[in-house]
């Protein structure tokens, strides 16, 4: 792995950029601040997914509970009463789209990894107050690549 | 304060419910009035959090942080009394509809199973919140701590944050769904909980002015909790805070005004005696006089120094009025034979107290451990 360290955040995108049009993959940037031309994260529409799928499922249950299961005489009502249905199915909803968003994550994340070949980087420590670091992963040709670092502050070899 | 609680969960366990002060009529007491004031002050901060965080204001990290922190443990306290005020808590379990062998299902019609569902999800809300704005700042105390038992504590708290493409791309999308989620968690958890009363028949309780009533509350609670943490941790009050504290209150104002009209005009005759007992009560003009002209002194600039004693003052008051809800209308129910009063117990107070002390605790214990500040790219 070649991990480089910038002055800036220009300097590390331009070299990203540069990496990606010369057919590198495996890079990744880490930084302070998200780059500016993240790809949208998929997490929120399965967080509304999952959220509506369990309202509706919550919806579901109250009515065969109160129509089927265990049917109970609340105050003269009748047995399927729907608006009753409302505040469980929309707790339940909300709290599955929560722990859909935390877990979904998590997992878009690769979270927890404790350990990253990039945490050997003898400034990496510097990630989360002023650096900004671009790592290339995965077997290269060191020369092409550093030539195309060329701007880069500093660049290190780690172990995979 | 956090040891006698303790104490005082033990001896409610071992002896039952008898030990607190409920008594015919006033079956509810102070376990509700403590459960609506710690939920609405968890609510509230949470609503600021989350409408800081879509807002982007600059100044928002440290207060944000803070409100986070007091919601969880809010959050905390509100939920040791609906479990514990069950006749029989260990059972709190049935309210969970699992699969069981005597084939029984949850009243899935009344409000007092949704109230289970929607502590739950403020709860897990939260907690959630609160875990995922702390993760970069944890990683940035691993990153200056270096190797060693603390480096890896918030190493692990980090879960392996790095500030990566990936990870941010990720991180800034589900944060900030969970900031536009929080709105309408908070909208219903705080109705859900006013259910609870209005889903009742009790005059002065069954109308559909107590949830947006509770609604302006838990603004006006969290608004003020923040003023007055603000003002502690250093720092000029913010002018959002007081013009959202305002806000709140001339809405409760409103509430005011509209129960007190509703119940005198109307033609029922149970509810305007409970509003003429409450009228008649110290309690009720005091939770006016603190909710609703106290505030209005953070129209004065100078005058936002005391923000502190304002902030301090509504806290109270929104105390007041969760008593007056709760305890009025069960001491005038509609049967006039079946009147009564209502004397908190020793015990009421000291559980009380020990919810108190549970908040500060863990927010000093907060404030050393965690940074209440945006730690993360900052130089």
């Amino acid at each position: 792995m070649i991990l480089a360290r910038f002055d800036d955040a220009a300097a590390r995108d331009s070299a990203a950029r540069r990496l990606a049009e010369a057919g590198v993959r495996t890079c990744e940037t880490f930084g302070t601040a998200p780059p500016p031309d993240a790809r949208r994260s998929l997490v929120p529409l399965l967080m509304i997914a999952f959220g509506i799928a369990t309202a509706l499922a919550a919806f579901a249950m109250q009515a065969y509970a109160t129509t089927y299961g265990y049917r109970l005489d609340i105050g003269g009502r009748p047995d399927l009463f729907w608006p009753a249905y409302i505040p469980f199915a929309v707790e339940a909803g909300f709290l599955t789209a929560i722990l859909t968003g935390v877990v979904g994550f998590l997992i878009a994340a690769r979270m927890p990894s404790l350990y990253d070949p990039v945490d050997d980087g003898f400034a990496f420590p510097s990630v989360s107050r002023d650096g900004w670091f671009l790592s290339v992963a995965g077997k290269h040709d060191a020369a092409p690549v550093r030539a195309l670092l060329a701007d880069a502050a500093l660049v290190e070899d780690l172990p995979e | 304060m956090l040891g006698g609680g303790v104490a005082s969960v033990a001896w409610l366990l071992a002896n039952g419910v008898q030990v607190w002060g409920n008594d015919w009529p006033v079956v509810w007491g102070f376990e509700m009035i403590a459960y609506a004031w710690w939920l609405g002050l968890a609510t509230g901060t949470l609503f600021v959090s989350a409408v800081l965080a879509l807002t982007a204001a600059a100044w928002r990290p440290m207060i944000s942080r803070m409100a986070e922190t007091l919601a969880v443990l809010s959050v905390a306290a509100a939920g040791v009394y609906p479990i514990l005020h069950l006749g029989r808590p260990w059972f709190f379990y049935w309210l969970i509809p699992y699969p069981n062998t005597l084939n029984l299902w949850p009243q899935f019609k009344s409000p007092l199973l949704w109230d289970f569902m929607s502590i739950l999800t403020v709860l897990v809300a939260s907690v959630s919140f609160w875990l995922l704005g702390l993760i970069p700042d944890m990683a940035a105390l691993r990153d200056r701590a270096g190797p060693g038992p603390v480096g890896q504590f918030y190493g692990i708290l980090a879960l392996g944050f790095r500030g990566s493409g990936r990870q941010w791309r990720h991180y800034r999308a589900v944060y900030a769904a969970l900031a536009g989620l929080m709105i309408p968690v908070v909208i219903s958890v705080q109705s859900i909980g006013a259910l609870d009363f209005a889903g009742g028949e009790l005059p002065g309780w069954h109308t559909t002015l107590l949830p947006p009533l509770y609604l302006f509350i838990a603004g006006l609670q969290g608004t003020a909790a923040m003023l007055v943490l603000r003002g502690w941790m250093g720092g000029p009050p913010a002018e959002w805070l007081s013009r959202v504290l305002l806000t709140a209150s001339f809405g409760l104002a409103f509430c005011y005004g509209m129960e007190a009209f509703s119940s005198l005009t109307s033609a029922d005759v149970a509810d305007a005696r409970v509003m003429q007992f409450k009228f008649s009560g110290v309690f009720y003009w005091a939770a006016i006089v603190l909710n609703c002209l106290v505030p209005q002194v953070l129209w004065f600039a100078p005058v936002k120094r005391l923000a502190i004693p304002v902030g301090m003052a509504v806290l109270v008051g929104t105390w007041l009025e969760h008593y007056v809800t709760t305890i009025a209308s069960q001491s005038r129910p509609e049967l006039l034979s079946t009147w009564g009063h209502y004397t908190p117990s020793f015990w009421d107070w000291s559980l009380y107290g020990g919810t108190i002390g549970l908040a500060a605790t863990g927010m000093l214990i907060a404030t050393q451990l965690l940074p209440m500040d945006r730690v993360w790219g900052r130089p």
